[in-house]
């Protein structure tokens, strides 16, 4: 198998980080947000050269990897795979509330059902529109609703999110 | 309540902090292809990916808990005071700095560091060492009192005779690696140096005194500074440690597979053995990037809080710890180290840096401490310390 199909390779080097993010979301570490990309990407290489044609690539991209997230949730070993970089970062009290946060929204994702936590990413995080999730997750915009609400009321009464203040949930940003 | 403008700001947040992958690794990719269809077309690879997905369910439905560390043993170092002194000889600013307490069955560890300020390139190799004069030992081999910890590769050092002063020796190591410095250059190895109880009787000895040997051949002799130039070094047996402060670590680590962080929590005990009160700043650094908090622990009940549950660990957002050990007695020092799974796997070789003030000297002085990440405590149940909630 030779080179990457036309304009694959620029796609991943330019929406790779934004799906990580997403796939970080999602699945809640990066070393399987790492495995998800890795594994939509291996699903979309065959088809690149219809899917560059489309209008929106990277909807169609997201949307295998929600797919890809909720088929291979259920079997994935979800294990520790130990890397082999140690980068030095700098660190100081600020840096503490972060991982807190981070470590907070995760818990509070990470007790969503499935459905419910794709959605909340795709709404919030990815800017999707009710029909652009719907479509990625394969449901009608009717269930994309339903699941959002009740996605939200569990946020709301997160025992995770109970002892943080909005502006550190939201780095001031609200 | 928490609005939808709240949870794409604390998404977008969470996400920016979060530790990513440095990117997609599109060999990786291109691998995943031609594995897919190999499998897809290879009726034997698919019954084994059934298998091994069957396998896979049963151990994640099982949900038996990673593996466990071993208990491993904690080092105990002493950090009792110590000296540093640096001086210019033959061309070269020689700086040590070790312990002025030895004690028996501990390990101390000295520092020898050169800076070339000769217009020349030297080679060769680095020593410490300690001078007892009025001795008539041989020592090569026989009678040293001084060796290296185990698996420490330096080489045990002769006992050298001083020219014209037949009557002093030197004992110590020299390191197993030759350097080279160009001017300007600077080199600096580690001793890691254990005592047997023959030293208690030996004659007051002085140090530590750094050491050059030039390359074999060059016809130079050995540089070393005037001994009697060097404080006076103390040896004491374990169970009379006046000014040594030992530290016992107990390192817990908690497998984080369904984090993003791996939360690790070390406990220094701190037991003063001496007369007077000691008051430890610990100062957090690993070495290796991690995140990490500090905080006193001054009774049994607070060091079981913090350890049992291992996700509360310690709230205080502080870098430094300030731990008052009471004399005789013991305090300890908990830090919470935070590395992050994808970058920051559980490592040795991580340290804790812990600066500490003795009595009324304003002088700090500083030690690190080597922990290991991924080891057990031994004061802790391998239950406790190894969490893997959702498999």
């Amino acid at each position: 198998m030779g080179a990457a199909p036309v304009g694959f390779e620029e796609f991943v080097a330019w929406r790779s980080p934004a799906l990580l993010r997403t796939a970080w979301l999602l699945t809640g570490s990066s070393e399987s947000a790492q495995d998800l990309v890795q594994s939509t990407l291996v699903t979309v290489w065959p088809r690149w050269g219809s899917i560059r044609r489309t209008d929106d690539p990277e909807v169609y991209v997201r949307q295998v990897m929600v797919h890809t997230y909720a088929k291979w949730w259920r079997r994935k070993w979800r294990g520790e795979v130990p890397t082999e970089v140690l980068p030095d970062r700098a660190v100081d009290d600020p840096a503490f509330a972060a991982v807190d946060v981070r470590e907070s929204v995760r818990r509070a994702l990470g007790e969503l059902p499935r459905g419910q936590r794709a959605v909340v990413v795709l709404r919030h995080f990815d800017d999707f529109t009710e029909a652009q999730t719907a479509r990625a997750l394969g449901c009608s915009v009717g269930t994309v609703k339903s699941q959002h609400s009740r996605a939200m009321t569990a946020l709301r009464q997160s025992p995770h999110l109970a002892g943080i203040t909005v502006d550190e949930l939201t780095g001031g940003a609200s | 309540m928490i609005t939808e403008d709240q949870v794409r700001s604390a998404l977008r947040q969470a996400t920016d902090a979060a530790p990513m992958p440095r990117g997609i690794d599109l060999e990786a990719v291109r691998s995943g292809v031609r594995r897919r269809r190999r499998t897809r077309f290879g009726a034997v690879t698919a019954v084994a990916a059934l298998v091994a997905g069957v396998l896979t369910v049963s151990v994640v439905r099982s949900g038996a808990p990673g593996p466990v560390v071993p208990v491993q043993p904690s080092p105990v170092v002493d950090i009792g005071p110590r000296m540093q002194r640096t001086e210019l000889l033959d061309g070269f600013e020689l700086r040590s700095e070790g312990p002025l307490v030895i004690t028996v069955g501990r390990t101390s560890t000295v520092t020898v560091e050169v800076t070339n300020r000769s217009g020349v390139t030297w080679t060769g190799l680095i020593g410490a060492m300690v001078s007892e004069p009025n001795s008539s030992r041989d020592g090569l081999g026989n009678g040293g009192s001084l060796m290296p910890a185990p698996g420490q590769p330096q080489l045990h050092g002769s006992i050298t005779f001083l020219p014209g002063d037949a009557a002093r020796s030197l004992e110590g190591f020299v390191s197993t690696d030759r350097v080279t410095l160009a001017p300007g250059a600077q080199a600096s190895s580690v001793f890691r140096i254990d005592a047997d109880p023959s030293i208690i009787g030996r004659d007051p000895l002085t140090g530590w005194i750094p050491y050059l040997i030039p390359d074999m051949g060059s016809g130079a002799l050995a540089h070393y500074p005037n001994p009697d130039a060097y404080p006076r070094i103390t040896a004491v047996t374990g169970s009379a440690t006046g000014a040594g402060l030992p530290l016992r670590t107990g390192s817990t680590y908690m497998r984080g597979d369904t984090a993003a962080l791996h939360r690790s929590l070390v406990m220094v005990d701190l037991n003063n053995d001496g007369a007077d009160p000691i008051r430890i700043t610990a100062v957090a650094s690993t070495g290796i990037g991690a995140t990490i908090r500090a905080a006193a622990v001054t009774s049994e009940q607070e060091k079981a809080a913090l350890v049992a549950p291992m996700s509360v660990a310690v709230r205080t957002a502080a870098l430094t710890a300030e731990v008052p050990v009471p004399a005789r007695g013991s305090a300890a020092l908990a830090v919470e180290v935070v590395a992050d799974c994808a970058t920051q796997p559980p490592t040795d070789g991580a340290t804790i840096t812990v600066t500490y003030l003795v009595g009324a000297d304003p002088q700090p002085r500083v030690l690190e401490l080597p922990v290991s990440l991924d080891a057990t405590g031994p004061w802790l149940p391998q239950a406790t310390a190894v969490a893997c909630p959702t498999r």
